[in-house]
């Protein structure tokens, strides 16, 4: 790992904001109560053949939407947002599904973005941050969804940018150290 | 009526089997979890992090889990013997 090697260290780590699980807990519990409903409409069925193919959908529906539930919340549970002295790491993963790492090197940002757009993103103050790499359009790859407070983590990133630069100019004698960030 | 009893045979094993599944999904879902949770902890102490924060979170989110699907699977294989 660069990280043995070199001085990198760790700045800031964050996780995406809470928002990414709204969309899957409305879904699963409206699953989840229907699931409920069946099982319970199976008590009541007069006839045999309805009782249980009402239990087995709504034990099948259940069975979904409990796993489907909990693998979400496994999934983007962890912090998987990381500002070190060298890069920035986005981790996009998803349980045996998806294992994405995003690194995006410090010495290419040329500038941070952030973007909030909607009323949504400015009451629960949450958006995108596009790292300016000098390709010009705004290019989904070089940027990190649902970041919490993005004005501050770009803010940590740009005071690391300054001390990188200050670092490189001989006139200064600044050298880059976790300490002097607050996280 | 002994049909309708190797029905009733059926429908406890299905649901018997459920409920197995659903365990055994549970368990390697939860071995999934603690690896990648293990890998991003190692990450952030290679960067001189501390990840108390990440394992406490953790086990209580994996003790909810592994409850709720032991639970589920034992009402549902339950309710089945009860309902038929």
């Amino acid at each position: 790992m660069n990280s043995l090697i070199s001085n990198e260290r760790l700045v800031l780590s964050v996780s995406t904001h809470w928002v990414k699980y709204v969309g899957s807990t409305i879904r699963n519990h409206f699953f989840l109560l229907l699931g409920i409903a069946l099982l319970y409409s199976a008590n009541l069925a007069k006839i045999e053949i309805v009782s249980m193919i009402s239990f087995f959908v709504g034990s099948f529906l259940v069975f979904i939407s409990h796993h489907s539930f909990f693998h979400k919340l496994m999934s983007e549970s962890m912090l998987d947002i990381f500002v070190t002295t060298d890069r920035v790491i986005y981790f996009d993963d998803s349980l045996f599904m998806m294992d994405d790492e995003h690194e995006v090197p410090l010495e290419k940002i040329a500038s941070v973005r952030v973007q909030q757009h909607g009323l949504l993103h400015n009451i629960l103050d949450y958006g995108i941050l596009w790292f300016d790499t000098g390709g010009g359009a705004i290019d989904m790859m070089r940027s990190i969804p649902n970041v919490p407070h993005p004005d501050y983590v770009a803010e940590i990133i740009a005071k690391v940018l300054k001390d990188r630069r200050q670092q490189k100019n001989p006139e200064h004698d600044n050298s880059i150290n976790s300490d002097n960030y607050d996280y | 009526m002994t049909k309708l009893k190797s029905i009733m045979f059926s429908i406890h094993t299905i649901t018997g089997l459920l409920s197995v599944i659903s365990l055994i999904f549970s368990a390697v879902l939860l071995r999934e979890f603690m690896i990648v949770t293990g890998k991003r902890r190692r990450l952030i102490a290679d960067l001189g992090g501390s990840g108390r924060a990440v394992r406490r979170f953790k086990h209580s989110l994996m003790t909810v889990y592994l409850l709720s699907s032991i639970g589920w699977a034992l009402g549902l294989y339950f309710y089945s013997l009860l309902l038929f």
